[in-house]
C-alpha cells in the first residue's frame, strides 16, 4: 500500500510540474526566451532524469546480480556515450538549430527522402526502448500491488501518455529534472540505509561471495508462483510442497529428465509406491527428493524448501556461478568475452548520441558552450548514480538469492530492502525504491513518446497523405497540429505494449542492445560525418544507414530466434561489426557521388560550427 | 587577419577559410579527448583480463574488480571538463578574429 502510494505522489508531482511550467511557458511568449532560464545544472538533471531508464534503475543491478560484475561495463558504456556527444556532437548540433535527428538530415543534406528514412529509424529505435520501459513498470507494478503484468502496462501507458499529451518544452525539462532527483534518492537512500546497517559493505556478503549461492543458517523457503525450470549446480535435498489445498503436484513431472537411479532414499514419508523414483510424497501433498549435480528439473508451484547450507538451483538462463567466477570483470564466455565486451562498449559509446529522446533535451540550452557545459554536468550526474545499482548487485546474490530459483533478478532493487529492514522501515524504503523504478520507466518512456509520436504527427503522416500536409499550409494555428499530436501519442505506444506484453518471458537487455546497435549503425556515422565531414552526400548517409541498420538488426534477429543459446553471442551485439561498415559505406558511397553543392554545405558548416556571438544575423545563429 | 560578420553570414569564401580552420581545431582537440577517453575504456577490459587477481583481492569489503568498474566515472568528468575548457578557448580565439563592420555597434 505504501509502494502504491509513494508511486502515485510521485507520478502526481510530475504532472504538478507539469501542469505549473506550462502555465509558466504560455506567459513567457516565446521559446527561445524561456530557454535562457533554464541553467546548465537544470538541463544536465532532466537530460540524466530522461535518460535512467528502466535498463539502469532495475536492469544493471539485475545483471549484475545474474551475471557478475561483467555485467557493470553496461553503465560505464552509458555513461561513456555521453563523453563522445560531448566531443563530437553537443555544441555543433545546438548550433545548428536542429531539433530531431530528421531536422538535421534536411538542415545539413537537404533531402526529403533521407529525412523520411530518418524518421523510420527514429520510430524503430523508440519502439525498441520503450518496451523494456513497460515491461519494467508492469513488473514493478506486479511486485509491489500485485496487479496482473497486463494491467501494470496499462497503467504505465496510460500515465506516459497522460504526462506527453501536458506537452511544453520548459515544463518538461523541469519534470525530467524532478525525475532525475526522485531516482537519485530512491536508489541511494536505502544503498546507504543497507551498507550502513549491514555495518559496512559485508564481509558477510564477501564470505558468501566467493562461494556458490546458498540457502543461509535457517534453511530457504521460496514461493514459486508458477513452474520453472532449474538446474542444481551440486547434489542437493529439497522439498517442494503445494500451497493450498491443491492436489500433490505430480512426481514423475518433477523427477523429469533426472537420471532416474535408486540412493540417496528420500525423507519424510517415504512411500513404497514411489521407489525407483528417487521422489516421495508427504503429508499436505509435499515432496522431498535430491536433485544429483548439474540436473535440470522442472519444478511445480508451489513452496520450495532447501535445507541450510546448500546450493540454490539457478532457474533457465543464469549459470551458477562461485565468487570468484562472479567477480571476473572480464574473460572466460559470454558476457565476459572480450569480443561481446568490446561490442558492447563500441554500442553504448557511439549509439548514445543516436537515441531519439536524448538530442531533443540539448535544444534548450541557449548556445553551443551551454551545451557543452550541461554535457559535462550531465557526466557527473549518470557517474553519482551508477555508484549504486552496483550495491544491490553485490548484497542481492548474497541476501535475496532466491531470484536466483525464480529467475527474477531484475526485481533485486525492489526486494533488498525488505530482505534486510523488517517492519515499517523495509516497507517504506521498498516504497521509495517502487517509486524511484517507476520515475525511471516513466520518464524515459516519455521522452521517448515526444520523439516518436512527434515524427509520426509531424514527419510521416504529412508525407504519406499529401492532404494533411497541404491543410497544415492552409491552416498555420497550432489547434489541428496539437491534436494530430495527442492521436500519434495513443499510436505510439499501442505498440511497445503490445510487443511488451508479448515479451513478457522474453530476456529484455536484448531489446535495449537492439537499439545501441542500431543507433550506433545510423544515426552515429550520420551525425559524425555530417558535422565533421563536407564530403558527406545525402546517397551516402541513405547507402551507409541502410547497410548499418540491416547488419546490426540481423545479427539480433538471428540471435532472438537462437533463444538462449545465442543471448550472450556476438550476434546478440553486433556493433563492433555494423558500426564501421556503417561508417566505411557512408564514405565510399559519399566518394562515388557527385559532389554536394558546396554553398549548401558551407551554410550549414558555418551554423554549426561557428560560435553564436560571430554571427551579425541573429537568424543564422538559430 | 580578420574576418567581418558579414562574410561570416554569407560565408564568403574568405569566411570559408577561417570557418574551416576553426572546425579543424575543433576537430583535432575531439580527437585528441576520445583518443583518451576511448584508450581508456578500451584498457579497462584489457587491465581486468591482464590482473586476475582482481576478482580474488578485497578492499573496503569488495573484490577490487567493483573499483575498477567505478573508477571510469569520475575520469569521464574530468576529461569532459578539460575538454570543455579547451573548447570554450577555441571558440574565443576565433571571436577575437572577427572584426566588427563599421555599422554595427557591439552592445
Amino acid at each position: 500500500m505504501l509502494a502504491i502510494g509513494a508511486i502515485v505522489a510521485v507520478t502526481t508531482g510530475a504532472l504538478g510540474i507539469g501542469a505549473w511550467g506550462l502555465r509558466w511557458a504560455r506567459t513567457t511568449s516565446d521559446l527561445f526566451v524561456a530557454s535562457r532560464v533554464v541553467t546548465p545544472w537544470w538541463n544536465a538533471a532532466a537530460i540524466s532524469g530522461e535518460y535512467l531508464s528502466a535498463a539502469s534503475f532495475l536492469g544493471v543491478a539485475g545483471l549484475t546480480m545474474r551475471s557478475g560484475l561483467a555485467a557493470l561495463w553496461l553503465p560505464v558504456g552509458f555513461t561513456a556515450g555521453y563523453l563522445a556527444l560531448l566531443l563530437f556532437v553537443a555544441a555543433p548540433l545546438r548550433r545548428s538549430g536542429a531539433y530531431t535527428i530528421p531536422d538535421f538530415v534536411e538542415m545539413r543534406l537537404g533531402d526529403r527522402d533521407l529525412r523520411l528514412v530518418a524518421s523510420l529509424v527514429v520510430l524503430a529505435i523508440g519502439v525498441l526502448y520503450v518496451v523494456p520501459q513497460l515491461r519494467g513498470a508492469g513488473l514493478v507494478l506486479g511486485e509491489v500491488a500485485d496487479a496482473p503484468y497486463g494491467v501494470g502496462i496499462a497503467i504505465a501507458a496510460l500515465v506516459v501518455v497522460g504526462s506527453v499529451s501536458f506537452g511544453g518544452m520548459r515544463a518538461v525539462t523541469y519534470v525530467q529534472a524532478f525525475q532525475f532527483w526522485v531516482k537519485i534518492v530512491a536508489i541511494s537512500v536505502p544503498a546507504c540505509l543497507i551498507v550502513v546497517h549491514l555495518g559496512g559493505l559485508p564481509e558477510k556478503a564477501a564470505l558468501l561471495g566467493r562461494e556458490l549461492p546458498r540457502a543461509p543458517q535457517a534453511g530457504i523457503r521460496i514461493e514459486l508462483p508458477e513452474p520453472v525450470t532449474v538446474t542444481f549446480p551440486e547434489a542437493t535435498r529439497y522439498r517442494i510442497s503445494d500451497a493450498g489445498g491443491d492436489p500433490p503436484p505430480s512426481t514423475r513431472e518433477a523427477s523429469a529428465g533426472s537420471s532416474a537411479s535408486s540412493g540417496s532414499p528420500a525423507g519424510g514419508g517415504h512411500r513404497p509406491g514411489t521407489t525407483g523414483d528417487r521422489a516421495s510424497t508427504g503429508p499436505r501433498g509435499s515432496t522431498s527428493r535430491t536433485a544429483q549435480a548439474g540436473e535440470r528439473i522442472r519444478l511445480p508451484a508451489g513452496e520450495l524448501a532447501i535445507p541450510a547450507g546448500a546450493a540454490l538451483p539457478v532457474a533457465d538462463g543464469i549459470t551458477a556461478k562461485t565468487g570468484r567466477e562472479w567477480a571476473k570483470p572480464a574473460g572466460g564466455e559470454g558476457r565476459g568475452s572480450p569480443l561481446f565486451l568490446y561490442s558492447l562498449l563500441v554500442a553504448t559509446f557511439l549509439g548514445t548520441m543516436g537515441l531519439p529522446h536524448i538530442l531533443v533535451r540539448f535544444y534548450t540550452n541557449p548556445t553551443g558552450t551551454a551545451a557543452r557545459r550541461t554535457t559535462v554536468r550531465v557526466l557527473g550526474l549518470l557517474g553519482l548514480f551508477y555508484l549504486f545499482p552496483v550495491v544491490y548487485g553485490l548484497l542481492g546474490r548474497v541476501l535475496v538469492p532466491e531470484l536466483y530459483v525464480t529467475g527474477q533478478t531484475d526485481l533485486v532493487v525492489l526486494r533488498l530492502p525488505g530482505a534486510v529492514f523488517d517492519g515499517w522501515a523495509g516497507e517504506s524504503l521498498v516504497a521509495l525504491v517502487a517509486a524511484g523504478a517507476f520515475a525511471a520507466f516513466v520518464s524515459t518512456a516519455s521522452g521517448l513518446l515526444v520523439s516518436t509520436a512527434g515524427t509520426i504527427a509531424y514527419d510521416l503522416l504529412p508525407r504519406l497523405r499529401p492532404a494533411i500536409d497541404a491543410a497544415d499550409r492552409r491552416d498555420r494555428s497550432a489547434g489541428r497540429r496539437r491534436r494530430r499530436f495527442r492521436l500519434a501519442t495513443l499510436a505510439a505506444i499501442v505498440v511497445p505494449a503490445a510487443l511488451a506484453l508479448a515479451a513478457r518471458g522474453l530476456d529484455i537487455t536484448i531489446l535495449v542492445s537492439w537499439s545501441f546497435a542500431l543507433a550506433a549503425s545510423t544515426f552515429c556515422p550520420l551525425l559524425l560525418l555530417g558535422i565533421w565531414w563536407s564530403g558527406l552526400t545525402a546517397r551516402g548517409a541513405l547507402t551507409g544507414m541502410v547497410v548499418g541498420g540491416t547488419v546490426a538488426s540481423a545479427g539480433i534477429v538471428t540471435a532472438l530466434a537462437g533463444g538462449e543459446a545465442m543471448e550472450e553471442s556476438l550476434l546478440s551485439q553486433p556493433a563492433v561489426v555494423s558500426v564501421p561498415l556503417a561508417f566505411a559505406t557512408m564514405v565510399l558511397a559519399s566518394r562515388r557521388d557527385a559532389r554536394p553543392d558546396e554553398r549548401l554545405v558551407a551554410g550549414a558548416m558555418r551554423a554549426m560550427h561557428a560560435p553564436e556571438r560571430a554571427l551579425r544575423d541573429p537568424a543564422l545563429s538559430r | 587577419m580578420s574576418v567581418d560578420r558579414r562574410e561570416l553570414d554569407e560565408a564568403t569564401p574568405h569566411a570559408r577559410l577561417y570557418l574551416d580552420r576553426l572546425r579543424r581545431a575543433h576537430l583535432g582537440l575531439s580527437g585528441v579527448a576520445a583518443i583518451a577517453g576511448g584508450g581508456l575504456i578500451a584498457a579497462l577490459p584489457l587491465v581486468a583480463l591482464a590482473l586476475p587477481s582482481l576478482a580474488e583481492r578485497e578492499a573496503l569489503g569488495v573484490p577490487v574488480a567493483v573499483l575498477l568498474l567505478l573508477c571510469p566515472y569520475p575520469l569521464f568528468v574530468a576529461l569532459g571538463w578539460l575538454y570543455a575548457r579547451r573548447a570554450d578557448a577555441l571558440d574565443r580565439t576565433f571571436l577575437e578574429l572577427v572584426a566588427d563592420d563599421e555599422d554595427e555597434a557591439e552592445p
